[in-house]
């Protein structure tokens, strides 16, 4: 095995600007929602004003993270291909999707070899995608009501006439969750393939490189 | 001649009454009482949290709003078993006091007034007689009742409204008061000095009635629809140390509105109901409109003045003024007695049609059976439902809730603020007709009138009386408004139920609820115009309304305003009776 | 306007108002109290002294349907100009069952009357929803369907205004499971135009309001695209509220009574759904700038958000139940963090097993 450089430096600093992002939204996310800080700690401190501007900040990073991603899907190397992401339009796609199953299952002992993301994974992470970028559009949407005659409302007030305001805050509130269950996974994951399989996985978003036949 | 004449929409009413009667030879015969609207409230609250139930019933009406937010977190409260605290109750009482005072004056003069008053005729009338008479009665009340007369009583005042009314119906478009032709009426029996009289104080009582009710907004947000109801308290604090609560400053504001309030009503209302009743006493309207012993008077009480208080000793005394078998009796009341009955309401009960059902046990699934619109006229045979109104009944008897009810109740106990004024009346009734006015007359049109003068009157004093015992409450240093050991649903009985009673201007309101895991598993609310709205029952006995309106004459079939004056004597509110 | 013209309207202006007993002085204040509430600037007053000098007082046909006369009630505590001035000087109120002299056929003929001569140039203002299940028998008046009422007063209406949310978007009746197919007006006149003033009630400012500008300007206010003007439905409660250095700061009431709610902190964590909500009750407020719910210590319940008893509710969560499903602001978070947890519990499970085939030593080759 040898290492392949398979996470070119734009995937990197995405990858990374956007986990800290989701983990400050997640973190303000929570108080916003719930203000969980004593008052006696609050007291004079503009406690929900800070978690709203951070959380805004951060907002204003995952929108361009997801944004910039996407545009590197379309001028990056394979691995970060927009194909990458849609294992299961593809034969060999969908023959892999099947052996990542049977690997998590007990039911073979290798995952299929494989340099960019497993198939399963690489689903997974779609999802994570369309995810973020829900949240973005939720978020942004109700960051524009402070002033529905803006442009920020003309851009995404639209998502009012599907929902509610108040079932726009439910699911943004929800899809939370997903995110804390998709992280334990994701590390999960990380250690499987870096553990088990040795393919230096874990460290690969750091450096670029993984282990493999390229 | 017999022949059947309809009115709907019924107006200057809340909501949609529709009246069918039969007049033979220049009187009523028979009549059916029918509302023609329903929403289904109960079935949508089913499901939902009880704590929230007070917002959603008090929609039933607009009018006597809060009062279906008393009845329903009183009736959370009966079924968790929670204690409210003394300023809660006091400010609950005060809300309702000032709720009631409004809602009569109104009535009397912007729902019920133009039976009995002829604003055309006021066209004609002299302003220096008018200021005459106007003085005259406000000297004379304002002795009895300890107020100086009214300022505006000169004969340039009335001057000025007679033109202001004037150039109005000199336009030619009448508005409100259009068409024209049925101010021709020949039951108008008002000097034209009392009818200009009358229609000033019909502005100025437009003009009173949205500052009194200020004490809504100061206790409650805003009025109407208060916004300050909690199951187990109020949301409004008290804190003599805070702009954000009950402190000196509002209490000040809510005094000088009561102020305002009782000097309206000591000044005008009453004078002006004392003036105009005799003339109507006179064409035998003190006669007219009891119901000839077809229904009984119910009241259960209210007003408690300490917390936790039983409702035995409530200041409104509950009791049951029984015309069975003819003679006036005053019996006991109990909350097993009522039941309700959809015999001839456009509902189903799962055992059949034909016996009540208990409240807690109570059904509401619909079940039109009426004509297809659009129609002329109901359905109203023997066998025939013609309501969305249900049919409630004491005992198995029908009953009239309201003033009228409630004064009898506490005159035949003797209580002596309300007996002293019931005399107080009478005899000056029949000083100014003399014709010998006695209780026996009360059972009227006009008795009922009466009564809700007589209730306005002691009510605008006991909320003062109420506001003064907030105060000494708060300065013994009591600040609770909330007893939030329940508030938690999962605190609560898998399984409760609880009912919640409450004078409403209109009558004796109760709100019955079932709760299952925390959720509303049945709701019903027997509302007092559901009782004097009501249709017949299974044996065929009539509601008030139907029963109250035979004998009445009609002058004029093409324009039964007898029939608005006995109806509007009870001040229906049909949202609330159907809900 | 050359001065002239100016001067011709403040003659004419001052024979009409002292003929109505109304002193210039406060009918100005009127007018420019009016100018505040719709945010226009001060020349408004003069056009608005001019509009109403003229004396064409627009017929108005109140319907009620569905409805509590809530809004109604609101009506009558008007203040600027009151009810009184409103139903004698400025409006000819040809209908409104609440208050009307006439009954039965004769109040039928009264609204007939203003159908006829006034085709096209009426204003129909609403009041309840309007039931459609089975052929709209849960609301007749003198026999005919609330629904064809509507089509037949409001076909031939200048313009329409629903009052209150219940015929803005069906309201309380419209709830969940709406048993009687209740809708708003709008769903029913969707060629109308139709300025919709939601509120549970309407705050009466804003009808005067809408009224005095159609009077002055001709036209019906900017709208969202809710049908709500923009002058009073423009920006969310949140974004006024007296308490929102509270919310900024971190100062929330925690219990019903305790030190924060008697101190007027934020209502957040009792549900107020002041976030999400377009009103302007923080602004103009109630009953003549009295108060206004979170002033009164309860939180906003949302009553100007169209549906809001479904899609606002529960008052006392934060967040909204999906009717008929039960999902709340605590099963979100319940199946949230039961998520959260299976994830954590399914691949320790599975980390655990891996570890043993791995230990086992089956795993080399
Ligand atoms: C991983 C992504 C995100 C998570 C986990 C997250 C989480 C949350 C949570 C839990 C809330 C509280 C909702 C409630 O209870 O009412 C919230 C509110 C909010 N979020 Fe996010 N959020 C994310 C992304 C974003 C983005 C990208 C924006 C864009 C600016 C945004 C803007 C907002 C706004 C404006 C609010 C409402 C704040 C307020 O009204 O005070 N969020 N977020
Ligand atoms: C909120 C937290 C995180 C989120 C939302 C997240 C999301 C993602 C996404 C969407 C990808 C696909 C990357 C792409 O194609 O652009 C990815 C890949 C990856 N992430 Fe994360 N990540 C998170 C945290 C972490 C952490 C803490 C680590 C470090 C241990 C990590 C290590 C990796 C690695 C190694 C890959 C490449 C995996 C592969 O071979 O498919 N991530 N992550
Ligand atoms: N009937 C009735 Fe009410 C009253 N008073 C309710 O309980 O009017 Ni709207
Ligand atoms: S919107 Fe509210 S106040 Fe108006 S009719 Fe409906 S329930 Fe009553
Ligand atoms: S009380 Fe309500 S509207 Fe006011 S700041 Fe707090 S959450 Fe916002
Ligand atoms: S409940 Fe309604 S009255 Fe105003 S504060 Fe909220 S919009
Ligand atoms: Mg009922």
């Amino acid at each position: 095995m040898k290492a392949v450089k398979v996470w070119e430096f734009p995937v990197r600093v995405i990858h990374w600007t956007n986990f800290l992002a989701i983990v400050g939204l997640c973190v303000t996310g929570a108080y916003i929602h719930w203000p969980y800080l004593a008052t006696s700690l609050a007291l004079d401190a503009w406690t929900m004003n800070t978690a709203r501007f951070v959380h805004l900040i951060c907002g204003w990073t995952l929108m361009l993270g997801v944004v910039g991603r996407f545009a590197w899907a379309l001028i990056g190397n394979e691995y970060a291909s927009l194909k990458s992401f849609f294992p299961f339009l593809t034969v060999k796609g969908r023959s892999d999707l099947v052996g990542v199953a049977k690997y998590y299952s007990f039911m073979s002992k290798r995952l299929p070899p494989n340099l960019g993301h497993n198939a399963l994974a690489a689903i997974a992470y779609l999802v994570m995608f369309i995810l973020m970028a829900f949240q973005v559009v939720t978020g942004f949407a109700m960051w524009a009501q402070y002033d529905p005659s803006g442009t920020a409302f003309k851009l995404f007030g639209w998502v009012f006439d599907i929902a509610s305001n108040s079932y726009v805050r439910l699911a943004h509130y929800f899809t939370m969750f997903v995110f804390f269950a998709f992280f334990i996974n994701h590390i999960y994951a990380m250690w499987i393939a870096d553990i088990a399989e040795k393919d230096g996985t874990a460290g690969s978003m750091f450096s670029g490189y993984k282990y493999g036949e390229e | 001649m017999s022949k059947k004449i309809v009115v709907d929409p019924v107006t200057r009413i809340e909501g949609h009454l529709r009246i069918e009667a039969v007049v033979d030879n220049g009187k009523i015969v028979d009549a059916w009482s029918s509302s023609t609207m329903w929403r289904g409230i109960e079935n949508i609250l089913k499901g939902r949290d009880p704590r929230e139930a007070w917002y959603w019933t008090q929609r039933f009406c607009g009018v006597c709003t809060t009062v279906h937010s008393i009845a329903s977190i009183r009736a959370v409260e009966d079924a968790i078993d929670v204690t409210v605290p003394l300023n809660a109750e006091l400010i609950r009482n005060i809300i309702m006091g000032i709720q009631s005072v409004q809602d009569h004056v109104i009535h009397f003069y912007h729902l019920h007034a133009l039976d009995w008053v002829n604003i055309v005729g006021a066209l004609s009338a002299d302003p220096k007689k008018t200021s005459d008479l106007a003085s005259a009665i406000g000297n004379k009340y304002g002795k009895i009742l300890g107020v100086a007369p009214y300022a505006k009583n000169s004969a340039d005042y009335f001057a000025t409204v007679q033109k202001r009314v004037g150039e109005f119906v000199n336009k030619g478009r009448l508005g409100l008061f259009a068409p024209g032709e049925i101010w021709s009426h020949p039951a108008y029996k008002l000097p034209n000095e009392a009818n200009l009289m009358a229609v000033a104080h019909y502005l100025e009582a437009l003009d009173w009635q949205k500052e009194i009710i200020k004490i809504h907004a100061i206790l409650g947000s805003k009025n109407p629809h208060p916004q300050s109801f909690l199951v187990g308290g109020m949301s409004i604090p008290v804190d003599p140390n805070s702009q954000n609560a009950i402190n000196a400053d509002k209490i000040a504001h809510i005094k000088q509105l009561l102020k305002q309030a009782a000097d309206f009503v000591k000044q005008i209302y009453i004078p002006d109901l004392l003036a105009i009743a005799p003339f109507y006493v006179k064409e035998g309207w003190a006669g007219i409109g009891g119901g000839q012993g077809e229904f009984d008077f119910l009241s259960f009480g209210d007003f408690p003045t300490e917390a936790g208080q039983k409702r035995e000793n409530f200041w409104l005394k509950p009791g049951l003024v029984s015309l069975k078998d003819g003679d006036i009796k005053l019996l006991p009341v109990n909350p097993d007695d009522i039941s309700e009955f959809v015999t001839h309401s456009w509902y189903n009960y799962d055992g059949g049609d034909d016996k009540g059902l208990h409240p807690f046990d109570g059904e509401t699934t619909e079940n039109y059976t009426g004509p297809k619109p659009p129609y002329k006229e109901l359905n109203t045979g023997e066998n025939d439902k013609y309501s969305w109104v249900k049919a409630p009944r004491y005992a198995g008897r029908p009953a009239e809730v309201g003033p009228l009810a409630r004064m009898l109740v506490g005159y035949l106990q003797g209580q002596s603020e309300i007996k002293g004024l019931v005399d107080l009346v009478l005899s000056d009734l029949s000083a100014s007709t003399g014709i010998k006015v006695g209780v026996p007359h009360l059972f009227s049109t006009l008795g009922r009138t009466a009564a809700r003068g007589i209730e306005t009157l002691i009510m605008v004093d006991k909320t003062s009386e109420w506001v003064d015992m907030l105060v000494a409450n708060i300065k013994a240093g009591d600040l609770r408004v909330h007893a939030g050991e329940k508030w938690d649903p999962s605190d609560w009985p898998s399984k409760c139920k609880g009912v919640g009673f409450h004078e409403a201007p209109r009558g004796m309101l109760s709100h019955w609820i079932n709760i299952e895991d925390g959720k509303i598993a049945n709701y019903q609310a027997v509302v007092p115009s559901t009782w004097n709205a009501s249709p017949r029952d299974a044996t065929g006995q009539r509601g008030p309304y139907e029963a109250a309106l035979i004998g009445t004459p009609i002058a004029d079939e093409n324009q039964p305003l007898e029939i608005l004056r006995t109806i509007h004597s009870y001040d229906p509110c049909l949202a609330c009776a159907v809900h | 306007m050359t001065k002239e013209k100016e001067s011709t309207i403040a003659t004419a202006l001052e024979e009409y108002l002292e003929g109505r007993g109304v002193s210039r002085r406060s009918f100005l204040t009127f007018c420019s109290s009016m100018a505040a509430t719709l945010a226009l600037p001060a020349s408004f007053a003069d056009k608005a002294a001019a509009a109403i000098a003229e004396d064409n007082r627009p017929p108005i046909i109140w319907l009620e349907f569905q409805d509590c006369a809530g809004d109604t009630e609101s009506f009558l505590r008007a203040s600027r100009p009151t009810a009184a001035e409103l139903v004698l000087d400025y409006l000819s109120v040809d209908y409104h069952e609440t208050i009307m002299a006439a009954a039965g056929h004769q109040a039928e003929a009264a609204r007939q009357k203003t159908l006829d001569e006034w085709a096209g140039k009426y204003i129909v203002i609403v009041e309840g929803s309007i039931p459609t299940a089975q052929g709209g028998i849960h609301c007749t008046i003198a026999g005919h369907t609330a629904m064809d009422i509507l089509q037949k007063v409001g076909g031939g209406a200048a313009a329409v205004i629903a009052v209150g949310t219940c015929a803005t978007s069906g309201g309380i009746a419209a709830a969940h499971p709406n048993p009687t197919g209740a809708v708003g007006v709008k769903e029913l006149l969707p060629n109308k135009p139709v300025i919709n003033l939601p509120g549970c009630p309407m705050n009466v400012v804003n009808l005067t309001a809408t009224i005095v500008h159609y009077l002055t300007f001709g036209t019906l206010p900017t709208t969202d695209k809710l049908g709500r003007p923009l002058f009073a439905y423009g920006k969310r409660i949140h974004d006024n509220c007296e308490r929102r250095a509270h919310f900024d700061q971190g100062q929330y009431v925690e219990a019903w009574g305790d030190a924060g709610h008697r101190q007027g902190w934020c209502l957040y964590k009792m549900g107020c759904k002041g976030p999400a909500t377009f009103h302007n009750c923080p602004t103009v407020k109630w009953n003549d700038g009295q108060s206004w719910p979170v002033q009164a210590g309860h939180g906003c319940v949302g009553c100007s958000e169209p549906g809001f008893w479904d899609t606002m509710g529960p008052f006392y969560d934060r967040l909204p139940n999906v009717p008929g499903f039960d999902i709340t602001d605590a099963t979100a978070t319940k199946v949230g963090l039961g998520l959260t947890a299976a994830a954590a519990a399914g691949f320790a499970v599975h980390g655990v097993a891996k570890t043993m085939t791995l230990r086992s030593g089956d795993d080399e080759e």
